[in-house]
């Protein structure tokens, strides 16, 4: 009763679409941007949080927000949602937890991408 | 003759879909920042923009004021995209000059390439 069903951590959807807009081409260029950036904002929430520099917080979870939705992370979308509302509205006691929450999800995100085959050399 | 669309978005994954989308049916020309975009946009005269409203530096809304105090650009159609699609939202946005708005990610493409649509004009 009242609990929310978290996100999947890889919604197939996303990479299908891409697909079907731009064949495997277009979802192998999607996957290589998220290789090379995601990771890239991870490290940089990490040393935002723990430097207490929300405004780089802020900007860092949003990044990855548009890298991890194009791919269908939702749970990584999701996480990097509340990080950033909670860094906008300056609620620092939240951000330790939220950035905890956020790395799992990412850890989760990038075993998925790799058990769907998706893995990049 | 093809339309001329300038794309204000940082995020290379977004423009990357955008163009997927898009190149198709439109020239596209990426701007990565407001500045970027505001000169670009002035010399270029495009058709319609597509603005990401948190842009780095200079956000969307600033860049959208400045394109609405140039009387030269009157009547540009400007789109928002957005990360932060809530309800309300699309008053938020329109109350704030823009023509429309399409959320990002951007789950259904047909939502976007209506928007443009509707905006282009004859």
């Amino acid at each position: 009763m009242g609990q929310m069903t978290a996100p999947p951590v890889l919604d197939p959807v996303a990479l299908e679409r891409l697909r079907r807009i731009g064949g495997d081409a277009l979802e192998r260029q999607m996957l290589a941007l998220f290789r090379e950036a995601a990771p890239r904002h991870v490290v940089e929430v990490r040393a935002a949080a723990a430097a207490g520099d929300l405004a780089a917080l802020a900007r860092a979870a949003h990044a990855l927000v548009s890298n991890a939705g194009n791919v269908g992370g939702s749970e990584v979308v999701a996480c990097a949602r509340s990080l950033e509302a909670a860094a906008a509205a300056r609620r620092s006691a939240e951000v330790p937890a939220l950035t905890a929450a956020l790395d799992a999800a990412f850890g989760r995100l990038e075993a998925g991408l790799a058990a769907a085959g998706k893995a990049l050399g | 003759m093809t339309r001329r669309l300038a794309l204000v978005e940082d995020n290379a994954d977004n423009r990357l879909l955008v163009h997927a989308l898009l190149d198709g049916q439109f020239a596209l020309t990426d701007y990565e920042t407001g500045a970027a975009a505001l000169a670009g946009i002035a010399a270029s005269r495009p058709d319609l923009v597509l603005l990401d409203v948190s842009l780095p530096e200079m956000d969307g809304t600033e860049v959208l004021r400045h394109l609405r105090a140039d009387p030269a650009l009157a009547g540009l159609p400007v789109v928002a995209l957005t990360a932060h699609a809530m309800a309300g939202d699309r008053e938020r946005y329109l109350a704030l000059g823009f023509d429309d708005y399409v959320a990002k990610p951007i789950v259904d493409e047909q939502l976007l390439l209506d928007a443009i649509a509707r905006h282009l004009g004859a």
